[in-house]
Formats: C-alpha cells, sequence, structure tokens
C-alpha cells in the first residue's frame, strides 16, 4: 500500500506531500520522505556508484527497511518524487509506472 | 555422518596449515629438524588460484610431519579421501649415501619404491655428511648425488637437492623452498581439480531426492575446498566458495516441501553467533540431510567475515553484515511463532552491536578511499539505527514507553514495525501483582508531556496497533473483547492513534494460536487472568518476565532493567547512530537523531546541550523549508533557550514560530507567540541584541514605476510592509534604509515619525523622505523598536498581486523604489529684451522664467538689483505666459495693463521685501515677469566732434540685475541668474561746423544718432550755448529750420543746424558761465518693451497721453575756437633732378611759411623763432648737421624761411625722406605739403672704376 507520495523542489523543498494513513502521523512521512533526499543526493552527489542507472530518472529502492520501502524519481528539473509503500514486495516496473505517470501529471 | 562432521570440525580447528610429509629413509631428520624448520612459515609462496593465475601468498604456514607420525600413519584411506585436504601437500625424501654399490644396490630400489606412487607429490634431498676437508668423501658424495640426479630429476622437472650438513650451499634453501612450493602448487592443483569435479557431478544431482546438501557439505567439498584454500592463504578464493555454498544452501532451504526445523531454540541462541565460525560444532546443528537454518546461515556468515577480516575488508564485512540481518531477521519473523519472545528483537540488537563492534576494531581510518570510508560509516549508522529501533520496541513492551519521545523519527520507525507475534501473548507469571500494580501506577501517574506555548498535539504513534487489543487477541481463551473492556482511561494516550490490524490475520494463525495458548494459559495461575482481557500494566509485566528469560546476555538483561540504564543505553546508541550517520552522506539522518539527543539532553536537564543540538536540527528543516517538522522542534528549541534565559535566540525562536506556516498553529498558540516576544521587548533586557525579523515583517515598494525625484527634492516614500504577527503589533519607531545601487556604501535611512501599530497583513507606511544623491535606490533593510527591543528585517515580499498575503518570500529585489536623477537645469531665466534701453527712464525688463519638466510651485524670486539700478516701486510687477505675453506686448506697451481683466495667465504681483512669490498657474508654463526698473546715471551725455559717432564704452551702460529663484517641493531648490542689462541715452549727438560764413557765423550741424530700436521723434531742440558763443541773429537756440517733430527710426542718424557765431554772451553772472553748451532735445519715444527701449514704465498709469509723453534728452557739447585755421605751413621743396643715389650727399629743403598773424594769446611766448626737428630713419638716412634747433620766423603774415639740411641716402629703393617736424606747433596749425607722407626713389651707387683694371 502506498502510504505517501511527495514531489520535493529542486532545493530539497517540500512541494507536495500526501499521505494515506487513517492516522493523524503525517509527519512521521514528513520525517520519512526528508530523510530518504539523504539517498537522493548521495546517489546524485556518486554517480560512480550508481553507475547505470544515472541516466535514469527512476532512482528505484532508496531506503530498504524492514517494514516500509522507500522509492525515488528525479525529473531532469531536479524535482524528487517521493513513494513510500507499506508492501515490501513490490516489482520496481509498477513503481516506476506510477512515477512516470506522476511525472506526467506534474508536467 | 555426525562422526565425519565431528572429525571435520575437529580437523577444521585443529589444522589450520599445510603439512609436507618426510620420507627419513637414512634417519637423518633429528639432525636436520631444527635447521629445516626454521625456514617455516615460507616468506613468500607462488601459488595458482581457482582459475590458474599465480598469486603471492606471504607467511605460508606449513609443517613438516614425518610418515612414521601418528598422525599421517593412522588414518584409512577412506578419510583420506574424505578429508583430502589435510594431507601432505608435498612428500619430502630425505636421503644419504656414500657408496655408489651401496647406492646401486639398497637406495635406488627403496627410493624407486617410496616415488612410485604418483599421486604423491615428491622430490629427494640428498644430505651429504662429508666434511669439506676430506676430499675423498666429498667427491663420493658428489657421485652419488649425480647418479641420484641422473636417476630421478628430469628436463622437465627437478627433483634432487643436495644438502651439506657442514654447511649447505648458498642457494640450497631457495632450492628447497622452490621444491617444495612446486610440489604444493602441484597437489593443489590436483586436488583443486578434484574437488570441483565432484562438485559438479553433485550439483547436477542437486535436484535428485536421494541428494544430501551435508555430502555436498562436506564429502564432495564445498567447504573442503573453502578450507583448503584457507589453508593455503587463498582467501579470496575461499571466500568466493563461501559465498557459492550460501547461494547452494538457500537455494536448498527456499526449495520446501521438506519442513525443516528452523533452530534458534536453545539457549544462548538469542545472542548472534553471525562473527563466531566456531559457536556450536557442525554436528549439533545438522539435520536429515542437511543444516538447521538458524545456525548454519550464521555460521556461514562467520566464516566469510572471518576471511573479510583477514582480508582487510572491515567494510565488507559492515555491509554484507547489514544485508544479514535484514534478510536473517525477516527469516526469523517467518518462525517467530516457534521462538522465544521477542527472540527476533534481541537477536537483531546483538547482531548489530557484534559487527558494529568487530568492524570498528578492525577498521581504520583513512585505509580507504574516501567514498569507501563514507559508506562505511553510513552502514556503521544504519546498523546502530536498527539496533536502536530494536531495542526501543523492548523498551516499549517492557512499559517504558511512556519514557520515548514521540518524535517524527521515533513514530516512523515503531509504528510501522509490527508487534511481535508469538504464538501466544505470554501471561503474567505467579507472584507479580505488586509489579502489575506499580506499573499501573507508573501509567496513571505519567501525564503526557506538556508542550512549550500551551501548544496542543496530538502525540505521534509509536505502536503499529493498540498493544492491548494485539496482546488480548493473541492471547489463547479470548476472542477480541469489546473496547471498553480492554482500554482504560490511561491506554488512550500510550497507545496514540493504534489502529486495529485484527482483520489482517489470518484465520488460520487465529486457530494455531487458540490451541497453543490454551495449554499455555492453564499453566498460569494469577487469578482470573484467564477469564477477562489483560489490562495495559499486566501486558508490561508478562513481557518483561518472558524477555529476561528470552535474553542470555547478562548486559542486555541489565540494560534493560531500569530506566537509567535504559536511558543510557539509548543515548550511547542514538549518538553512535547520529556520529556515524555525520561521518557519511547521510547527514538529514545524523542531524534528526541529534534532535533525539537533544531530547535526552533536554530531560536530564542538560539545557545547553539540547539547545545546540536542537539548533542543529532546525537549521536543517528550516534551510530546506520542512516547516511541518520545524514546527515540531522549534517550540522545543525556544523552551531550552527560555530556561537558559538566552533571550536572544528565544526572541527569535519565538519570531521563527511566528514566521511559519499559520495552519501549524493555531490563532491561540501564535497569539502566545507573539505575547512572548512584546512581553520580552518591554521588560528589561540585559543584553539587548537586534532581532532579526525578516521572516516575520517583510516589505516592498509599491508596485509600478519607482518614485522619481530630481536631485535636492525631499518627498515621501510610501512602503507596503507585510506583518506576520496573529495581533496588532505596536512599534515604537520605524526607519528604512535605502540603497544605492551605484554604491553599495550611499543610500539614505528614512525614519517615521511616530509610533506605528502594523495590523497582520498588508499595512503601508509613508515615510518622508530627505533629499537623496542622484541613481538608483533600492529598500535596504527595515529597522525598528518594539519596547526596548530593535529588530530588522532584511526581507522583501514579492510585489505580487496587491492584496497577497504572501509574506514569506525570501527573495530579494533589485527593482529601484526611487530614482533621484542627475542634477540638471530645471529652470532656466534669461531676459526677453534683445537691446538697450533707455537710461534714467523708467522701463520694464522682461524676464522669462522657463521651468524644464519640472514645477515651479510656490517658487520665489528674489531680485537684487545692482549698482545704479533700482526698482520702481510704486509699479507693480507683471506676470504673464510667455507666449500670452508675447501677445499682449503691444497692449501692454501702449495700453498698460490687460491684467485686470481676470485673465488667469496674466497677474499683477508685488514685490515685498525684494521677492516676488510665483502664483500657481506659473508653475508648469514659461511665464515672463516685467519688472519695472531704472538705471540711474548722474553724468550728462556728451557729444562729440565732426567724424562718425565714437562708440560709447558698453560698460557706462551696462547694469546688472541678481535673481535668485527658490523653488521645489520645499523650496530647496535655488537658481541663480544675474543678467547683464544695457541702458543708453536715446541720442548720441555728434556736432561739425558745416560752413563758416564770411561774416562769422558758422553753421553748426548737429547729428544725432538713434541708440536704441525704437522710432524716436524729436519734437523740440534748442541749444544753450557756452561762453564765447551766442546765438546767431536773435535765434533762441533752435535750429535753422524748425521740421518738428522729427521721426527718427531706430539706428538711423538726422542731422539739426544751428547758427552760432563767437562772441560774449550777456552774462548776468560771472559764476553762471557754462564751460559747454547743452544741446536739449524734447522727444518722443515708441517702442516695444519686449525688444528694447519703450515708453517709460510711468507712462503707463496715464493712459490719456500714452505715446505722446514728452521726454527731455540733454547732452553737453563742446566748442572751441579757431576752428580749422592753420597757421604755419610747411613745404618740401623739390629734389635735384638728376635724382638720388647712395652714398652720394644730397641737400634737403622745406620753406616755412607764416600764413597769418599769429594773437598774442594764442602762440607760445617766442612768437620769432620757431623750434624744427627732422626725423628720419637712420636706417635710410645719414644726416650731416643740426637736426634740431630754433630758426627765426617773423611774426607777420607772409613771413617765410627755408630750411635746408644735407643728408645721405644709404640703400636704394623707395623710402620716406626724412620729415621736418615742429614740435612747439599743434600739427592742426600746420599746413602741410605735400599732405601725407611720400616716397621718394634712391637710386644704386654709380659703378666705381677704380676697381677696373685696364685689359
Amino acid at each position: 500500500m502506498i502510504v505517501c507520495v511527495a514531489v520535493v523542489g529542486h532545493q530539497n523543498n517540500p512541494l507536495y506531500i500526501q499521505s494515506f494513513t487513517d492516522a493523524d502521523d503525517a509527519l512521521k512521512l514528513h520525517h520519512i520522505v526528508h530523510c530518504s533526499l539523504d539517498v537522493v543526493d548521495e546517489r546524485v552527489n556518486n554517480p560512480k556508484k550508481s553507475g547505470p542507472t544515472l541516466n535514469e530518472t527512476f532512482l528505484g529502492l532508496l531506503y530498504p527497511t524492514e517494514n516500509y520501502n522507500v522509492y525515488g524519481y528525479l525529473t531532469n528539473t531536479k524535482v524528487k518524487f517521493i513513494l513510500v509503500t507499506t508492501d515490501l514486495d513490490v516489482r520496481d516496473a509498477d513503481v516506476r509506472n506510477a512515477h512516470h505517470k506522476q511525472n506526467q501529471h506534474h508536467v | 555422518m555426525a562422526n565425519y562432521l565431528a572429525q571435520f570440525q575437529t580437523i577444521k580447528s585443529t589444522c589450520g596449515h599445510l603439512v609436507i610429509a618426510v620420507e627419513d629413509v637414512s634417519d637423518l631428520w633429528p639432525t636436520i629438524k631444527n635447521s629445516f624448520e626454521e625456514r617455516l612459515p615460507f616468506k613468500r609462496a607462488s601459488l595458482n588460484n581457482k582459475t590458474r593465475n599465480a598469486v603471492f601468498v606471504e607467511n605460508l604456514q606449513a609443517e613438516f610431519i614425518l610418515t612414521t607420525d601418528a598422525r599421517l600413519r593412522s588414518r584409512f584411506p577412506q578419510e583420506q579421501y574424505l578429508f583430502w585436504f589435510r594431507e601432505p601437500y608435498a612428500t619430502l625424501v630425505l636421503v644419504t649415501c656414500e657408496d655408489l654399490d651401496e647406492y646401486k644396490t639398497i637406495l635406488k630400489p627403496r627410493l624407486k619404491l617410496i616415488v612410485q606412487n604418483d599421486e604423491r607429490e615428491w622430490f629427494i634431498v640428498f644430505v651429504s655428511r662429508a666434511h669439506p676437508s676430506n676430499d675423498q668423501a666429498s667427491k663420493l658424495a658428489k657421485k652419488v648425488y649425480a647418479k641420484l640426479e641422473v636417476e630421478f630429476s628430469s628436463k622437465k622437472r627437478e627433483r634432487c637437492c643436495k644438502f651439506d650438513v657442514h654447511g649447505p650451499e648458498a642457494n640450497f634453501w631457495e632450492d628447497l623452498e622452490a621444491r617444495i612450493m612446486e610440489c604444493v602448487r602441484n597437489t593443489l592443483d590436483t586436488r583443486e581439480q578434484f574437488y570441483e569435479d565432484e562438485i559438479r557431478k553433485l550439483s547436477e544431482q542437486r535436484f535428485n531426492p536421494i541428494w544430501n546438501f551435508c555430502n555436498f557439505f562436506i564429502f564432495e567439498g564445498l567447504e573442503s575446498l573453502a578450507f583448503m584454500f584457507e589453508m593455503a592463504h587463498l582467501h579470496e578464493d575461499a571466500l568466493r566458495e563461501y559465498d557459492e555454498l550460501e547461494l547452494c544452501y538457500l537455494e536448498t532451504v527456499n526449495i520446501g516441501g521438506k519442513r525443516r526445523e528452523f533452530g534458534g531454540l536453545d539457549p544462548g541462541d538469542d545472542q548472534a553467533a553471525l562473527l563466531i565460525p566456531g559457536n556450536k560444532p557442525l554436528t549439533q546443528i545438522v539435520q536429515d540431510d542437511s543444516f538447521r537454518e538458524f545456525e548454519f546461515r550464521q555460521y556461514l556468515f562467520a566464516c566469510q567475515s572471518k576471511l573479510l577480516f583477514k582480508l582487510n575488508r572491515p567494510f565488507e564485512v559492515s555491509s554484507r553484515g547489514y544485508s544479514f540481518i535484514i534478510s536473517f531477521s525477516k527469516a526469523l519473523g517467518l518462525h517467530e511463532s516457534i521462538l522465544p519472545f521477542c527472540m527476533r528483537e534481541v537477536w537483531v540488537i546483538t547482531a548489530c552491536l557484534a559487527v558494529v563492534n568487530a568492524t570498528n576494531s578492525q577498521y581504520s581510518e583513512g585505509n580507504a578511499a574516501p567514498e569507501i570510508e563514507r559508506q562505511f560509516y553510513r552502514l556503521q549508522g544504519d546498523l546502530y539505527s536498527l539496533c536502536r529501533v530494536k531495542f526501543l520496541r523492548l523498551v516499549y513492551l517492557i512499559g517504558y514507553g511512556t519514557e520515548i519521545e514521540r518524535s517524527p523519527v521515533n513514530s516512523a520507525l515503531l509504528s510501522m514495525l509490527p508487534w511481535p507475534k508469538p504464538a501466544v501473548w505470554p501471561l503474567v507469571p505467579d507472584g507479580a501483582a505488586s509489579e502489575v500494580l506499580q506499573k499501573e501506577k507508573i501509567i496513571m501517574q505519567e501525564n503526557p508531556r506538556v508542550k512549550p506555548f500551551g501548544i496542543e498535539r496530538k502525540p505521534l504513534p509509536l505502536e503499529p496497533t493498540a498493544l492491548v487489543r494485539e496482546a488480548n487477541r493473541r492471547r489463547a481463551s479470548l476472542s477480541a473483547g469489546s473496547p471498553s473492556e480492554m482500554f482504560d482511561s490511561k491506554q488512550g494516550f500510550a497507545d496514540g492513534s493504534a489502529t486495529d490490524v485484527s482483520s489482517k490475520t489470518s484465520p488460520s494463525s487465529k486457530a494455531l494460536a487458540n490451541s497453543m495458548s490454551r495449554t499455555y494459559s492453564s499453566a498460569g495461575s494469577f487469578e482470573g487472568s484467564v477469564d477477562r482481557p489483560m489490562k495495559l500494566a499486566e501486558i508490561f509485566v508478562a513481557s518483561e518476565h518472558v524477555l529476561m528469560q528470552t535474553i542470555s546476555n547478562p548486559d542486555l538483561q541489565k540494560t534493560l532493567s531500569s530506566i537509567q540504564e535504559i536511558e543510557q543505553k539509548y543515548m550511547d546508541l542514538t549518538k553512535g547512530a547520529a556520529d556515524n550517520y555525520h561521518r557519511s552522506w547521510w547527514k538529514r539522518h545524523g542531524v534528526v537523531l541529534d534532535g533525539e539527543i537533544a531530547a535526552v539532553c533536554f530531560k536530564r536537564g542538560n539545557f545547553d546541550l539540547a539547545a545546540k543540538s536542537y539548533e542543529k536540527v532546525c537549521a536543517l528543516y528550516a534551510g530546506e523549508g520542512w516547516q511541518d517538522l520545524l514546527a515540531e522542534v522549534l517550540p522545543n528549541l525556544a523552551e531550552c533557550q527560555r530556561i537558559l534565559n538566552d533571550q536572544a535566540g528565544y526572541l527569535s525562536s519565538c519570531v521563527r514560530l511566528l514566521s511559519l506556516d499559520k495552519g501549524l498553529f493555531s490563532t491561540k498558540e501564535r497569539q502566545a507567540f507573539q505575547s512572548e516576544v512584546v512581553s520580552l521587548a518591554h521588560s528589561e533586557m540585559k543584553n539587548p541584541v537586534p532581532l532579526d525579523v525578516s521572516s516575520l515583517i517583510t516589505f516592498s515598494g509599491n508596485p509600478g514605476l519607482p518614485l522619481e525625484l530630481c536631485d535636492g527634492d525631499p518627498g515621501t516614500l510610501s512602503v507596503t510592509v507585510w506583518s506576520g504577527f496573529p495581533d496588532d503589533i505596536t512599534l515604537d519607531s520605524l526607519s528604512l534604509t535605502l540603497m544605492a545601487t551605484f554604491n553599495a556604501d550611499e543610500g539614505g535611512k528614512l525614519r517615521s515619525s511616530s509610533a506605528t501599530i502594523l495590523k497582520p497583513g498588508r499595512n503601508t507606511i509613508t515615510f518622508p523622505l530627505p533629499p537623496q544623491k542622484p541613481g538608483s535606490y533600492v529598500l535596504g533593510v527595515l529597522t525598528g523598536h518594539i519596547g526596548h527591543l530593535t529588530f530588522r528585517s532584511h526581507s522583501f515580499s514579492k510585489a505580487g498581486p496587491a492584496d497577497s498575503d504572501d509574506f514569506m518570500s525570501y527573495e530579494k529585489t533589485t527593482r529601484p523604489i526611487l530614482k533621484v536623477s542627475k542634477p540638471r537645469p530645471l529652470v532656466d531665466l534669461s531676459v526677453a529684451i534683445s537691446s538697450a534701453l533707455l537710461i534714467n527712464e523708467a522701463q520694464w525688463i522682461g524676464i522669462i522664467a522657463q521651468p524644464i519638466d519640472y514645477s515651479l510651485k510656490g517658487a520665489v524670486m528674489h531680485i537684487d538689483t545692482g549698482p545704479g539700478l533700482k526698482i520702481e516701486e510704486p509699479h507693480s510687477i507683471e506676470m504673464g505666459t510667455y507666449g500670452s505675453a508675447a501677445q499682449n506686448s503691444a497692449d501692454t506697451s501702449n495700453s498698460g495693463d490687460t491684467g485686470k481683466d481676470g485673465n488667469k495667465d496674466f497677474e499683477q504681483l508685488s514685490l515685498l521685501d525684494g521677492k516676488i512669490e510665483f502664483p500657481d498657474w506659473a508653475c508648469d508654463v514659461t511665464s515672463i515677469l516685467w519688472i519695472p526698473i531704472r538705471a540711474i546715471d548722474d553724468k550728462l551725455a556728451r557729444g562729440s566732434s565732426s567724424g562718425p559717432p565714437q562708440k560709447q564704452s558698453i560698460v557706462d551702460g551696462m547694469r546688472t540685475i541678481a535673481l535668485k529663484l527658490e523653488f521645489g517641493i520645499s523650496n530647496n531648490q535655488i537658481y541663480d541668474k544675474t543678467i547683464a542689462l544695457h541702458f543708453t541715452n536715446p541720442f548720441h549727438a555728434s556736432t561739425r561746423v558745416a560752413y563758416q560764413c564770411s561774416d562769422g557765423t558758422l553753421l553748426l550741424q548737429v547729428i544725432l544718432h538713434s541708440q536704441v530700436k525704437a522710432t524716436l521723434t524729436v519734437k523740440d531742440a534748442w541749444l544753450d550755448l557756452q561762453d564765447g558763443f551766442v546765438h546767431a541773429g536773435q535765434g533762441d537756440g533752435r535750429p535753422v529750420s524748425a521740421f518738428f517733430p522729427l521721426v527718427i527710426s531706430p539706428n538711423s542718424r538726422s542731422g539739426l543746424l544751428f547758427r552760432v557765431c563767437l562772441g560774449k554772451g550777456i552774462a548776468e553772472d560771472e559764476n553762471k558761465l557754462q564751460p559747454e553748451s547743452i544741446l536739449n532735445i524734447r522727444y518722443g519715444i515708441a517702442g516695444d518693451r519686449t525688444i528694447g527701449a519703450h515708453p517709460p514704465a510711468a507712462a503707463k498709469s496715464n493712459k490719456t497721453e500714452g505715446a505722446s509723453q514728452e521726454l527731455i534728452f540733454r547732452s553737453a557739447i563742446i566748442l572751441q575756437r579757431p576752428v580749422l585755421d592753420p597757421c604755419l605751413a610747411v613745404g618740401f621743396l623739390p629734389l635735384p633732378s638728376d635724382g638720388l643715389r647712395v652714398g652720394k650727399l644730397v641737400t634737403l629743403k622745406w620753406r616755412v611759411e607764416r600764413l597769418k598773424d599769429i594773437e598774442e594769446s594764442n602762440v607760445p611766448q617766442n612768437n620769432d623763432e620757431v623750434l624744427y626737428e627732422v626725423n628720419a630713419n637712420p636706417d635710410n638716412w645719414m644726416i650731416a648737421g643740426r637736426k634740431r634747433g630754433h630758426v627765426s620766423l617773423s611774426p607777420k603774415q607772409g613771413s617765410r624761411i627755408f630750411i635746408s639740411i644735407l643728408c645721405m641716402p644709404l640703400n636704394a629703393g623707395y623710402v620716406h625722406p626724412p620729415h621736418l617736424g615742429l614740435p612747439d606747433i599743434d600739427e592742426a596749425n600746420i599746413n602741410c605739403s605735400p599732405a601725407g607722407p611720400h616716397l621718394v626713389c634712391i637710386l644704386p651707387p654709380d659703378l666705381s672704376s677704380s676697381f677696373c683694371v685696364p685689359a
């Protein structure tokens, strides 16, 4: 289940955050999205490590934990889409599609 | 199989090196053993790795063992085959022989027997015992060795070497090591090949039902191969084998089908053994044909990490360790129901700490590339963080959840982490009633942490679901009860916003839980615990009891025993994670954890440290605009600062709180922030610090074009100020700086005069603007005071939509707000007249005031007349627009004032203290000022005699008038101009005697030159003659013929003729005799004041007379007697006819003749003598004789005299002849002939024949 969708500006400022939880706990998702920017930064700043995915907008799984996954997508304008899911077994292709659609809507 | 496993384990633990067998044929070993063993370990060896590439290995351990040794002898062939890796890698045959026959008969056959076993890699060491001094023996030994070499060595391979007991040859040891290495290499290659073949065979049969992992593991050798590589120090290859082994194992585990025992139920299994390969003997973990997953995976990881440490790759241990822990934790999760309560959490905690400690001790900073190093620290941070989460979960379960900070980071980590899923939730043990009561008491006493400023927030959840419900659901006999049963009043906050996930649990697991819990619950003797749902306190107590049973590590047990210990451990873990994250790329993670440390510091009363950490967190969130998160932390920072009495920081935090998005705090809370600011501002502050309110009070200029001012003008500047305060706020003062765009140092400061009340949102403030230097200005800084507090704002808000409340814009605008133009002429004053005015008459001067794109509103003109000029006071000053003034000029010149007819563009003004105020209508149009003035000249005009009129000195009629125009918004602009005016008389009179009649009457012609550009009408003229002249006849001094009125056009002339004669007038009084004659002219003038001279201003007041007003002009004329009557004539007598020649003397003659008698009064005393003087150019003439002297000349008319002088011309050509002058007599009395200077021709000298030589 997707619990949070976020759009983060090129200066790492939040542009839009929507959480999909019943409880009043959006702040924890803000935290997750904010911290995931560390990983985005790391990938962007260390192109060697990210290797073939450098030219790709879809950054894949940023932040695997035991309980939730964070996926990232970086547009050409350095706007980031962050997706937090509680499903641990999600196909990359699905997330990639979701991000592409999100990007189209964003544009 | 178990035996073999045990044996394998034993061999593995005892045999960590290669074995080299020694076949001691001649009982030599004891004598040479020491010198051989000294060579161990081999310093440098070259072996082949799995891909048959040469690898250099250092410090290769080995052991020499005699073949007769029990360790080698007692093995069965089966065993040898099984544990081939421990068999000798080389066989060293030690022989000696000093006799050729003995060699042939005994040694050689025996050696042949030994080496016939091809499987062994062997070589022969021939030991020579012959002493070097004993040649015979040495030779013999050499012969035997030569035979040996011939027999056993080949071209392809050297298998022999010779060792001298009494001093081996220099290269013996090298030879020996080379032989050994060759053997080891070959053996290794052969065995590797063998194992690989076996593995391939077994791998192909992997899906065969009879396939057995243990066989694969030991008998056929993956592990054996790995171990062999390890023994040979080929760690890379060994690691690869272990990796392969792990893959194979995971495959067999995942194939499933068979339900295998997982393991992990033994005492001490809760402590991770992922770095201890020998934690458990393999025999213990074998199960059927394979191994238990719990132990075996840890074993494999331990072997891998051991090799990685040997390879000095602690980074990889961390990296693999983290992944392993995560995946292993998942595996533990799958088997959670059979494992002890919270086994998963405890295992992860111990595993993380083990990996962190091991890698930290092995890792030396600076050895790896910076990127790897950052990765390493990130992984350490991750491990600490993972450990921290699991630790927090345990802490919550044992009832200290209220101590956990409900921060976003903790909530994110814990609320998405499922509760432990034991088959049945543990029950409260016997005799724990007091503990339950204690826990209940703690829960009751615990109050929700009050946030600063009375901020009310729903606490963030730390629980995935309500623990009470989850625990009771997992109890055996109870299905989920009604909420009222389970939730007591305090539980609401403790469990936060938990949601029910019971629907997620599958029915089968429920059934299992039910069945298992029955057996468990029957044992429980706590009263009523089976029948009613457990309370939260009971759950905590039960969990704590069972958890302590699960935990075998006394340290961890102790850590969880008290709140102080828990807090300490929590700090250690958080700091560990934060520090490592700070050294990695993941700064945000580090800073966020700093916030968690700050919370603990705050709780402990260490506010200074807390404030520092909170500041870092706030800076992070604020820097990237994460306002929601900032709103969570900033109040805590403010609270620290308040306690620390850091007023500046506290105020700044309050301002930042107010600057946050309005939706983040309620109005009440925002009002609380404001009241804090205001109350502090009005209190006595110890160290008043300027407060930066850039984010709260923003300002911008008004949209549209900038205000444009001329140099030196003041103005008012309107600025829009947005206030982010929730209520009105009184600013005791407010000022704004302007920054010049041309120079950052330039600029002005604008002050608002009185206290300003800022409403929430948009305010418009008007500042008085003093004169600024020319240039463009942008807004600088807004400063002001609230009470004693100085604040400043640097922030510009967008000049966006007029009603936008978007005051949180940090963009600095460069749009100029004010433009002050460079100094330029703003007004021009010029004179409207182009020619001279009448002197001594009231005249109008026109001053044209032309504003140049600038308003002259309220302008005042100061008029200061120079010497000889005065303003005609009784007359008012006229002002009109320039165009209409020109049009009206004719009227004004004739009929005077038209300003009274109410024409707006014409007005009469009066002069007050030398000032005139401009009327409003004249502010934008070019206007003309008519000022009545009079130039005063006491001197009488003087006429001149005969000839053209002498030019009067222009300075005589020059007057100046200084004008000063004060204008501008506050009369700040000043324009000074001094205007020169030219005044003149209407006429210039010149006289000449037109004719001298025989009767002595002189016709005196007076020529009148008009001096002005106006038509003059001479109406009458008369001459008052000086003494010595009288009017001829009965004249009254009027001209001969009176053609009056005589009209004289501008700049033209006319003449008057008077008859006068010499004679004495009848003078009544000697004193009244006038020395000069006066010409009186009564005239009128018709002229335009825009051009020049015009009727005097006084005429305007008398309309009836108009242009017929008569003026009198008087001019002095001097008449002199006699008039043009020469008394001497000087004539130059003709020159000799033969001409003048250079060098030839010539006599020049003049004749001087008296023309008339000289009256006594008019001639000098010595009237019979005349002084003469001859002047000549000495370059041309040489004069002989007197040049100057007196000659006698009778005073009688007609007397004459000749003056001659001898001269010699010096130059040829036309030259002036010498000139005779009479210095005593005025030139006017001499009639010269010829009249003017003339030239004479001088011929060159005659040719001189004396120089000619006859031929």
